[in-house]
């Protein structure tokens, strides 16, 4: 299988509404995602197997920025 | 083979093109999540020959570089750097003390002395700012004393400590846009204009970035601008007035995903190779 075969084949379920969600691209431990059904920010908190676990991403804070 | 700590929070596209960039060039970037590191002697695992500080909260960032210097490994940006562009009005007294052209800049802390400030300034509007804060939030751009008056309420009111030191800027006018140059070690590597109709022109506000030719102009600015805050990776935000440039902000942990395309310039790509030349005994 390619790499992006693996990556089309991880999924995950939003936290929110429960949609399946395939990550667009290669996708990273702690990366913001939006749910394609209810817009939320989720973040990826880990991988289990091809199985992408998920919870709801956390609010800007006041200091966050560049 | 170098290995580069990637002092992260969340993982932002930034930090995945850099990544991809460390990819191929055959350093290491180890992801650390400094959220759920413990900085303490003997607690955090110093695997790594530098770090490269990028996490979204500048709170957390500035602690880790503190403890990952003070171990006695390099960072970029050092503590030094962070410390003097996260604080708007100690880089304005920075760029003020080196003759470098900037707004009109004043602090205070009650709201009479405001309107004394303002008053310093040369009149409205003036632009009010949070000293620490990003991405064009919190900015009021200040009319007349009535708004003044009603926005320093809310804030003393409403707001958090920090929120109550209160950064007056005088209001420049710009054609439209500003100008966003990246800078490694002094050098500038490449600039974008950020267009917008908005008074606030971060690419974060909706503003569209667009090449920026670098000329000798902008390139000395920014070389003088590194040399007054420390050196390092510097995103250096310059307004076109009448009477020339003059440098707005400085920001040490850039963003640079909307930059890349027009610039044409792999930004990630120069953010690694300044990395690995501080290993090589670079300049700071």
């Amino acid at each position: 299988m390619s790499n992006e075969q693996l990556v089309l084949s991880l999924r995950g379920e939003c936290p929110v509404c429960a949609a399946g969600i395939t990550p667009p691209g290669g996708v990273e431990e702690t990366e913001i995602l939006t749910c394609p059904d209810c817009q939320s920010p989720l973040v990826v908190d880990g991988f289990e197997g091809m199985r992408l676990r998920l919870s709801e991403a956390p609010l800007i804070e006041e200091d966050w920025g560049e | 083979m170098a290995t580069i700590a990637l002092l992260h929070s969340t993982i932002r596209a930034e930090e995945k093109l850099l990544l991809e960039a460390a990819r191929s060039r055959q350093a290491v970037l180890k992801p650390v999540d400094i959220r759920t590191a413990v900085f303490g002697p003997g607690h955090f695992p110093l695997d790594f020959d530098i770090a490269l500080e990028r996490s979204v909260s500048t709170v957390k960032g500035t602690y880790a570089v503190a403890f990952i210097e003070a171990c006695g490994l390099p960072v970029v940006n050092s503590l030094a750097v962070a410390r003097n562009c996260q604080d708007k009005f100690q880089t304005s007294l920075l760029l003020h003390g080196a003759g470098i052209p900037t707004p009109r800049f004043a602090l205070v802390f009650e709201p009479e002395r405001a309107i004394q400030a303002v008053e310093a300034l040369g009149g409205f509007p003036v632009v009010l700012k949070p000293p620490l804060g990003s991405w064009g939030r919190l900015l009021a751009k200040i009319n007349d004393q009535d708004a003044l008056e009603a926005v320093i309420e809310h804030k003393e009111v409403l707001g958090t400590p920090p929120q109550k030191a209160y950064y007056l800027q005088e209001f420049v006018r710009k054609p439209g846009r500003d100008i966003r140059a990246f800078v490694a070690g002094g050098r500038t590597i490449c600039a974008i204009y950020r267009e917008s109709g908005h008074w606030i022109t971060n690419t974060a506000r909706g503003a569209v970035a667009k090449n920026c030719p670098v000329d000798d102009g902008l390139r000395t600015l920014c070389a003088r601008v590194s040399e007054a805050v420390g050196g390092g990776l510097l995103a250096v935000d310059v307004f076109e007035t009448d009477a020339g440039l003059t440098v707005n902000e400085v920001n040490h942990t850039m963003e640079f995903k909307n930059s890349e395309a027009p610039t044409g310039v792999s930004i990630a790509g120069a953010v690694i190779d300044y990395c690995l030349s501080r290993l090589e005994g670079g300049s700071s």
